[in-house]
């Protein structure tokens, strides 16, 4: 580091102080009266406790399920794997599920990436843009057709091998008879509803029909993924559920 | 359909409060007495919920916006989607003012999210003038600048930090903010004199003063004062507010707190004393 550093260099150094386990910059900041690597320490706290923070919000659940010492470990390794790469908070974190499923000591919580994913899906349904409600009149005429159907931004998937709505719950509101976690795995639809967001529990057959969706499928396509294991779809009753929330917002043709 | 903004509404000489997530329902249902409100911007970047409520409090009071992640002076050039973004912000709500900070928080895709202070140098200053000319050129407007407080300074700064300030709106005809807590805090822990820090400062540019508390960090060697925004605002800045408002005249001030918030009525409350200072009759001018 050299003794005056252009502006590009002290950033790049001040950013490696932070995230980081030295201060490359320590030799730039007058000590007045402390140790330079005090003052950097006090940035480097100040950044690790917001960043730690907007995780504590984001992920209450896994917080719950692991308490804070743990979390806070994950949320500084966190911090130093996937730095913020906005500078908008609501941002930061997006990556917290997958970071999870890797991190040696939380192997043993199988679910709980899972859980991660669908508090993320949670904070994207409260976040997504506005649009306006299909007219339910035109919904009943397309179904199995190969038009496209077109969900609202705010409307996300979330499959797990676990019953990851259930311990949501659970880690919300803990009840006196525990919760069991051999009951099979969950699909569970995530959307906004007014300033709150919602989460429903769907079967197999729903969920492949879903995925297909938001992935572009069009009607047709995604009932023959939904129905391609020959279990039984209750096409009628999800789309009842979808218009019933006004989960649609358009339906179009493709050419492509 | 609400019926839509008539025009921005300008910021009045008094006292107004930072509003945060947790005032924001009582502000709308209440309508509870405040001459104006200031708010981040980035808090409403996402999230139409969030833009409704703003819309809604600034139907009944003047807005002022302010930012916290733009990261000016990040030597690797100016934020455009973030600026961007801003700028649908002041289109929709019709901002009084709109402010950022003497600072950067970004350098490549690495964001650490804080308000982090520059060297004072010719190029930091450069660097500085350049992009707050591109930000006016770009949102059609001027900007108010705030001084920053920090924890540290760079060994190889060259200017003080309030030549630094007033040279910035000098040079690129932004306004500032003079946030009167962090010249406070910069002074013990630099050991400058807050008093000249003030004097510095050019009157016209000022166009809003920030008060806030901070708190002491204890078992140091030498003191050093961190701006945590989670308490009242202390009696040796309120002096220098009083000072400020003798030398600079009275400007629209706000009383921040961000952590630890209180009730709305402690607000006010502080806002008040403001008050009392910014319409005190003037014994001596300087």
């Amino acid at each position: 580091m050299p003794q005056s550093p252009s502006l590009l260099e002290l950033q790049r150094a001040f950013a490696d102080s932070m995230l980081g386990e030295h201060y490359p910059l320590a030799a730039c900041v007058r000590p007045h009266g402390l140790k330079a690597e005090q003052r950097l320490q006090v940035y480097r706290n100040i950044v690790m406790i917001t960043a730690t923070d907007v995780l504590r919000t984001s992920y209450p659940a896994v917080l719950a399920l692991v308490g804070e010492e743990f979390f806070s470990v994950a949320a500084t390794r966190y911090l130093r794997t996937y730095p913020s790469q906005s500078g908008n908070l609501q941002d930061y974190g997006a990556h917290f599920a997958d970071f999870l499923a890797v991190m040696p000591e939380a192997l043993s919580l199988d679910y709980l990436a899972d859980v991660a994913r669908l508090e993320w899906a949670r904070q994207q349904a409260y976040l997504a843009g506005e649009s306006a409600p299909l007219d339910s009149s035109r919904a009943g005429a397309v179904v199995n057709s190969g038009l496209h159907l077109l969900l609202r931004p705010d409307v996300h998937l979330i499959s797990s091998l676990h019953p990851v709505l259930d311990i949501w719950r659970f880690s919300q509101a803990p009840s006196p008879e525990g919760l069991s976690l051999g009951t099979g795995g969950q699909h569970i639809l995530v959307w906004r509803d007014k300033d709150q967001v919602a989460m429903q529990a769907i079967d197999q057959p729903a969920s492949r029909f879903i995925a297909a969706l938001i992935e572009g499928a069009s009607m047709d396509k995604a009932y023959a993924k939904a129905t391609e294991d020959e279990t039984e779809f209750d096409l009628q009753g999800l789309i009842t559920l979808l218009l019933h929330h006004q989960l649609i917002c358009a339906i179009e043709e493709h050419t492509t | 359909m609400e019926p839509t903004l008539s025009g921005p509404v300008s910021i009045p000489v008094r006292a107004g409060i930072g509003l945060r997530p947790p005032h924001m329902a009582l502000v709308m249902d209440e309508k509870p007495d405040a001459h104006w409100f200031e708010v981040h911007s980035e808090n409403f970047f996402g999230g139409i919920e969030m833009i409704g409520l703003l819309e809604r409090v600034r139907r009944d009071y003047p807005v002022s916006l302010h930012g916290v992640g733009l990261s000016l002076g990040s030597a690797d050039g100016l934020r455009m989607a973030h600026l961007e973004k801003l700028s649908r912000l002041i289109e929709r709500i019709e901002p009084g003012l709109v402010s950022e900070h003497i600072c950067w928080g970004a350098i490549g895709n690495v964001h650490l999210n804080e308000l982090l202070p520059l060297p004072y140098t010719e190029e930091a200053l450069d660097t500085m003038v350049e992009r707050v000319l591109v930000v006016q050129e770009f949102l059609g407007r001027r900007i108010l600048l705030e001084n920053l407080s920090s924890y540290l300074e760079f060994s190889h700064s060259t200017i003080p930090e309030w030549e630094f300030v007033a040279a910035l709106s000098r040079r690129s005809g932004c306004g500032l903010l003079l946030d009167v807590n962090n010249v406070y805090v910069n002074s013990i822990n630099h050991g400058f004199d807050a008093e000249a820090y003030i004097r510095a400062m050019p009157a016209d540019a000022v166009a809003e003063i920030h008060l806030a508390g901070h708190t002491r960090k204890e078992h140091l060697n030498v003191p050093l004062l961190i701006d945590t925004h989670d308490r009242r605002v202390s009696p040796e800045v309120w002096a220098l507010f009083d000072l400020a408002v003798r030398l600079l005249g009275p400007k629209p001030t706000l009383i921040e707190w961000d952590q630890q918030i209180p009730d709305f009525s402690v607000l006010q409350a502080e806002a008040a004393l403001a008050e009392e200072l910014m319409h005190a009759p003037i014994a001596i001018t300087a």
